[in-house]
């Protein structure tokens, strides 16, 4: 039994060596979200492109569920998700956009293919035309693509 | 024919899109993926809803109610999929993934809704030009669908700068909402919010608004890249 446990213990600790030896060598995994602007659907937007415009002429948008939104949602970020009634939602970011006095609205929900910012920018977009001196988009990648970037990835 | 493979078997689906309407007082639209497991035996790993809107399971199942994951050359299933219409409106496209043993990429079968929106609003957003002329214009308001419904009330964010008369066309089908701004020196916006009897909860709520423009943000909407053909 005791000669079990030092074996047990020899072979975890090598093994925790050896991952710290490979974290340092080979650095830590990539959870970057990659984006390709060429690659993207029309009015989606890659967060390196988004960070080029000037942070006070955006509203965010949170698509998430609102317990999400509430705990990391975005500074600012107006919700609008699958579960607000859409009137509710398109006058606060319509309100949001006339007294910022912004020009462009990004729209985010967990991650690419959530179907939950394209609905919503689907929403907002008719009346953006309507006002004709704001623009919808949707952030590829989503959320994951902001925790990566604060996350330093 | 669309196929779900993996090196340890295939799923043969018909489709995996698929899009419907939603009635008014539909709760929930449901969806079947018919499948048929072709060239080897299949072992499913998960079924996941990417949205909690979705309810997913395959039929049929195990004797004992559980998910059948397990399925043999031959065999044939369905995957159903509830959709939850919650407080959509318009188009709304979600997915549940699907992962085989021994692949770490999901395939994905989507599913879409089009809840039919009943109140048409024409324009969206009266608007002015910042110093231009303060005259009338009128909000169009329609009703789409076969029950009638009555706009109850109508309220203004800034009733003062833009004063306006709401006038019943034909009950419970048009009206018309007439606003002459009193001021068109300072831009700005007024949310007019319509309350209705509509028994959907969706529709008992409405939103116009009027824009006093100003002339720096007056610009063309356009994308920010041209649209990436389908492959």
């Amino acid at each position: 039994m005791r000669t079990y446990l030092i074996s047990l213990v020899v072979v975890v600790g090598l093994s925790l060596l050896a991952t710290f030896a490979t974290y340092l060598i080979v650095g830590p995994p990539d959870r970057s979200v990659p984006c390709d602007p060429g690659e993207l659907e029309e009015w989606f937007v890659c967060l390196a492109d988004v960070r080029q415009w000037e942070a006070g002429d955006i509203v965010w948008v949170d698509a998430r569920p609102k317990e999400d939104w509430e705990v990391n949602g975005v500074e600012g970020a107006i919700h609008f998700g699958d579960d607000t009634v859409p009137v509710d939602g398109e006058e606060a970011v319509i309100v949001a956009v006339s007294e910022r006095e912004a020009s462009k609205v990004v729209v985010y929900c967990n991650q690419s293919g959530c179907g939950s910012s394209k609905y919503v920018a689907g929403r907002l977009r008719p009346v953006a035309e309507a006002f004709e001196d704001f623009q919808v988009f949707v952030l590829e990648g989503g959320y994951k693509a902001l925790k990566a970037e604060r996350l330093g990835f | 024919m669309f196929l779900v493979s993996s090196t340890f078997g295939e799923l043969s689906f018909e489709t995996m899109s698929l899009e419907k309407k939603a009635a008014q007082d539909n709760k929930s639209v449901m969806f079947e993926f018919p499948f048929e497991v072709k060239e080897k035996d299949v072992e499913i790993k998960s079924l996941a809803e990417m949205c909690p809107c979705l309810s997913a399971w395959i039929e049929p199942r195990n004797p004992d109610r559980s998910m059948k994951k397990s399925w043999k050359v031959g065999e044939k299933g369905t995957i159903k999929v509830k959709f939850d219409t919650m407080s959509f409106v318009g188009k709304v496209e979600k997915a549940v993934g699907l992962q085989l043993k021994g692949e770490q990429k999901l395939d994905y079968l989507k599913v879409a809704i089009v809840v039919p929106e009943l109140i048409k609003m024409e324009p969206r957003t009266l608007k002015w030009d910042q110093g231009g002329k303060a005259e009338a214009k009128v909000l169009k308001i329609t009703m789409q669908g076969d029950e009638p419904i009555k706009v109850l009330g109508v309220s203004a964010t800034r009733k003062e700068a833009f004063p306006y008369e709401l006038k019943t066309i034909k009950e419970g089908k048009e009206y018309e909402l007439h606003v002459t701004p009193t001021d068109v020196s300072k831009g700005g916006i007024c949310v007019f919010r319509f309350l209705t009897d509509a028994k959907n909860k969706r529709f008992k709520r409405a939103v116009a608004y009027a824009s006093v423009r100003r002339p720096s943000r007056v610009k063309p909407v356009k994308p920010l890249r041209k649209a990436v053909p389908a492959q």
